[in-house]
């Protein structure tokens, strides 16, 4: 017979895995985690420690993890000196430290001679463990490390949640609509390849933003120049350089829309799978409208991915209509998804705009510290979302976010099962708000323009 | 409640009113919610109208000599006992609900603050600011080589005093300022205190309820960066200066409506830094009695305050070093004046940073995360910033190796041996601190310093000049 995990991680296709009412998925989902602790807790250093310290030895309840979890952070917990300073042995040691990688020789010196990040990621991609850093220009980006069979999943579950949201099938009859900015990081390419390969026309190239990609490198050397910055050690030139660079993509940016529009328009003909983020999107329909083009232009069964919030861009209140209206799409053909980039499952938005959570996933509402496991078995409450993703095998799924969500276990209106997470996310970071006043800082907050 | 108007805690809610020249507002018309401890707590509508003091009025103390106010600020540091003062009483138990700080902490605070309106601190103070004390109280004239004569005045200002949340009780030295240099004075208190500098006031007001000290000020409050209030009243035709006390977002916020005519004068975040040469190895009793100084200077406010000690650059042997840390360590988690021996424990994301480096061999760890001090071992000073009795100890070869690391957000380096800080203090300038002292005393002052690198009352008040040029023919019309 199959084991738990296995049985958890053969729905990821299913039609009905969201049918499945939680109390039942329970059990599967502790044996499940159970499995996973045992194999990972010998290769996980710092999952090791955590057991250790909280004296768990078997997860009986969904409580029992709570302990185990890692705080999101977790995977930004290396020192930037060694990032910025090149240390490569360091940085391989220390994702060792808090994955299950196991770098060929303990000390990590095979990586010694690397040069630059992206050098050392593709290194590491040679070894089969694949490194996402967060393209975040603000702080230390994290690194995730993941396996081959975890980029897979992550990427066949976006190609199952996009049908089972939409209906649409993989015929491979849509020219793809690649409008938000590219990285060269590689788990957001499977995602990518495995939407146009199943999704994709086989006679239409697929477009793609002509904006030069995010690559990790160019983060590493806007984090490199930040931090000379605050140590007073940036020349004058080096800002101004920088300054340039910032308009220059700007720039490049502004370019890239004008040719995506004039695509879309070429393209208006075609059955069309939009990708990107609201803020990307709402001003190329804009600009569609703008040359005269929109509503019945376009073909009516369009199709779009989309996920997150509007990450502090401004938009009009009506962005979504535009945007629908322009390109001929509607609610029911458009793949809304949570998820971050700790975990690797996205959470598809049903009829009644709820995000639900697939069955491989442990949801676990914590209170605000993120210490306590609430009880969201009588109605929906407000908490800190962390999740066990049991689809990770290149490290330990079990995560808390910063998220603050509205979480119900009860069965959604839209007919389907919870656990199921209401539209308005916000990041507990954001609900500082302007009232914060304290004598005590440090250098971060006199550093200007490089933020 | 203790009776109309009173700050109080109405039907399980804190309420804060307000004060407007000598007049308690109590009325609960909004709801806030503080922003450390989520505490809700009622206000008066704020009615802009009330609390802006048009400039066709002269401000109330404009006439009132420097040696009255100094009076009347000495009797009311003794007013502000707290064993005979109700406001503050009742304050105590209400900063409770919204500060993160622990109670018997506020009552240290609340104990020690009245010790600045003490006459030869307040006087301090106005000397070191102003050569001649004369220009507050009046024009004072000088003559050039030409027999041209200038008269000067420091001329009050009219001032928003944005308090810091992190230290209840500053209030008080915010008072004392604006009340030395005449100010027209707004205060807008923090979510995590909205009551003490009402309570403060209330204290003045009962001494003398129409003395210009108190037609002088206004204390209110708002959410920090509510456009509707902060965009209306941040004009120079209603301020001259915006005092704040910190930085964070309620800074970025104001930055905004700053422009000719309104000046910021900011007392910008800072971090601070203790300095240890080899020569605390001398003895077990000198690593006993530095380890000592250092804690105390580290845990000030629990390392809420910008003078808390945060870094440790040190001299010495390895295993030395490690020894110095254990008795850190066990310094950290003694109950303090102004700390608590279980302070609330550092943030998930501190522990979990921790935990990764200390499992990968790169820190050592003395003390834990449960609040009572924890000090870490490092090459390399630690990316995070310390808080929570936290101390990152860092050896370098040689203390000149620790100048670096210093910033213009390093306020307080504390230094033993003390002798060592003359030949450190230039480049610690150049490098952008503001001062140092011997390790131990960064909470203690010489009264009169320098404040993050100004004066500050020098800085606030609109100096006016009066020409008098004589031009040949004039007569002397």
């Amino acid at each position: 017979m199959a084991s738990a995990l296995d049985r958890l991680l053969g729905l990821r296709d299913a039609p009905d895995r969201f049918d499945i009412p939680p109390a039942e998925l329970l059990p599967l989902q502790l044996d499940a985690a159970n499995q996973r602790l045992e194999e990972q807790v010998g290769q996980i250093p710092l999952l090791a420690n955590r057991v250790e310290a909280a004296g768990v030895t078997a997860i009986t309840s969904a409580a029992d993890l709570v302990p185990l979890l890692f705080a999101h952070n977790t995977y930004k917990t290396y020192a930037e000196p060694w990032l910025t300073g090149g240390k490569w042995d360091r940085m391989a040691r220390w994702l060792a430290t808090v994955s299950t990688y196991e770098p060929s020789d303990p000390t990590g010196a095979t990586f010694a001679d690397v040069e630059g990040l992206d050098e050392w990621v593709a290194r590491l991609e040679d070894e089969g463990r694949y490194v996402s850093c967060s393209s975040g220009t603000t702080g230390k980006p994290a690194m995730l490390g993941a396996t081959a069979a975890d980029l897979e999943f992550g990427a066949q579950s976006n190609v199952a949640g996009f049908t089972w949201t939409t209906g649409i099938e993989p015929a491979q009859d849509r020219t793809f609509f690649g409008l938000g900015p590219r990285t060269t990081v590689t788990r957001n390419e499977r995602i990518r390849q495995a939407m146009a390969d199943a999704f994709g026309s086989t006679v239409h190239e697929p477009y793609q933003l002509p904006v030069a990609p995010i690559t990790t490198g160019s983060v590493m050397a806007m984090i490199m120049l930040r931090r000379r910055i605050a140590e007073g050690s940036a020349a004058p030139s080096e800002v101004a350089e920088f300054e340039r660079l910032t308009n220059e993509r700007q720039a490049s940016m502004e370019a890239a829309r004008a040719d995506a529009i004039e695509a879309l328009i070429a393209a208006r003909d075609q059955k069309l799978l939009l990708t990107g983020f609201f803020p990307s999107v709402y001003p190329l329909a804009v600009g569609v409208r703008e040359r005269g083009y929109g509503a019945g232009d376009f073909r009516p069964d369009n199709a779009m991915l989309t996920g997150g919030g509007l990450k502090g861009a401004q938009l009009p209140p009506d962005y979504r209509e535009v945007v629908f209206e322009t390109f001929g799409l509607a609610e029911e053909r458009v793949f809304h998804l949570y998820s971050m980039q700790e975990i690797n499952t996205p959470f598809p938005k049903c009829r009644a705009r709820r995000y639900h959570v697939a069955p491989w996933v442990l949801a676990l509402p914590l209170d605000p510290p993120g210490e306590r496991l609430l009880d969201a078995g009588g109605g929906e409450i407000e908490a800190r979302a962390a999740f066990l993703d049991l689809s990770l095998e290149g490290r330990w799924g079990g995560v808390i976010s910063g998220d603050r969500v509205r979480i119900d276990v009860r069965p959604c209106a839209c007919g389907h099962q919870g656990p199921h997470i209401g539209e308005d996310i916000v990041r507990f970071a954001d609900l500082e708000g302007g009232d914060k006043i304290t004598c005590a800082g440090t250098i971060d907050a006199y550093v200007r323009g490089a933020a | 409640m203790s009776g109309a108007g009173a700050a109080g805690v109405g039907g399980g809610r804190l309420h804060a009113p307000f004060f407007v020249r000598g007049e308690v507002i109590a009325d609960a018309a909004v709801t806030h919610t503080s922003r450390d401890l989520g505490a809700d707590f009622t206000t008066p509508a704020l009615d802009l109208d009330r609390v802006v003091q048009p400039r066709s009025e002269l401000p109330p103390l404009l006439d009132v000599k420097l040696a009255e106010i100094i009076d009347f600020l000495v009797e009311a540091g003794t007013a502000l006992d707290l064993d005979r003062n109700p406001y503050l009483q009742e304050c105590l138990e209400l900063v409770a609900a919204t500060n993160p700080l622990p109670r018997r902490v506020v009552e240290n605070l609340y104990r020690s603050a009245p010790r600045l309106l003490a006459r030869d601190s307040l006087e301090a103070m106005v000397a070191s600011n102003f050569p001649d004390p004369a220009v507050l109280d009046g024009w004072v004239t000088r003559v050039d080589k030409l027999g041209n004569r200038g008269h000067v005045r420091a001329f009050p200002p009219r001032m928003v005093h944005m308090l810091a949340g992190n230290a209840p009780a500053g209030c008080i030295a915010s008072i004392a300022q604006g009340a030395l240099v005449k100010a027209v004075n707004l205060f807008k208190m923090p979510s995590s205190d909205p009551f003490t500098t009402v309570a403060v006031l209330r204290t003045l007001a009962d001494i003398d309820r129409d003395h210009p000290v108190v037609r002088s000020m206004a204390a209110v409050y708002w959410e920090g960066g509510d456009e509707a209030v902060e965009r209306t009243i941040y004009r120079p035709q209603f301020f001259d200066r915006i005092v704040a006390w910190g930085g964070g977002p309620a800074i970025r916020n104001v930055i905004r409506y700053l422009g000719p005519g309104i000046q910021l004068v900011s007392f910008d975040p800072k971090s601070s830094i203790s300095l240890i040469g080899r020569e605390v190895f001398a003895s077990p009793e000198v690593v006993a009695d530095v380890a000592e100084r250092v804690a105390a200077d580290t845990t000030v406010y629990n390392q809420e305050a910008c003078l808390a000690s945060r870094f440790v650059f040190i001299e010495g042997e390895r295993d030395q070093v490690e020894g110095f840390c254990a008795a850190l360590a066990e310094r950290l988690a003694v109950d303090r004046e102004f700390a608590s021996a279980v302070a609330p424990p550092p943030p998930a994301e501190v522990r979990d940073e921790v935990e990764v480096m200390a499992a990968m061999g790169d820190v050592a760890v003395w003390g834990g995360f449960d609040g009572r001090g924890l000090v870490i071992l490092s090459d390399e000073p630690v990316d995070f910033h310390p808080s929570n009795k936290t101390s990152n100890v860092v050896r370098v070869p040689s203390l000149d190796d620790a100048v670096r690391y210093v910033n213009v957000a390093t306020q307080t380096i504390g230094v033993y041996p003390w002798s060592r800080k003359a030949a450190l203090r230039d480049r610690l300038a150049s490098a952008g601190g503001q001062r140092v002292c011997r390790v131990g005393t960064a909470n203690r002052h010489v009264p009169g310093g320098p404040h993050d690198a100004m004066y500050a009352l020098h800085r606030f008040v609109h100096w006016m000049g009066d020409d008098d040029i004589e031009l040949s023919g004039d007569g002397g019309v």
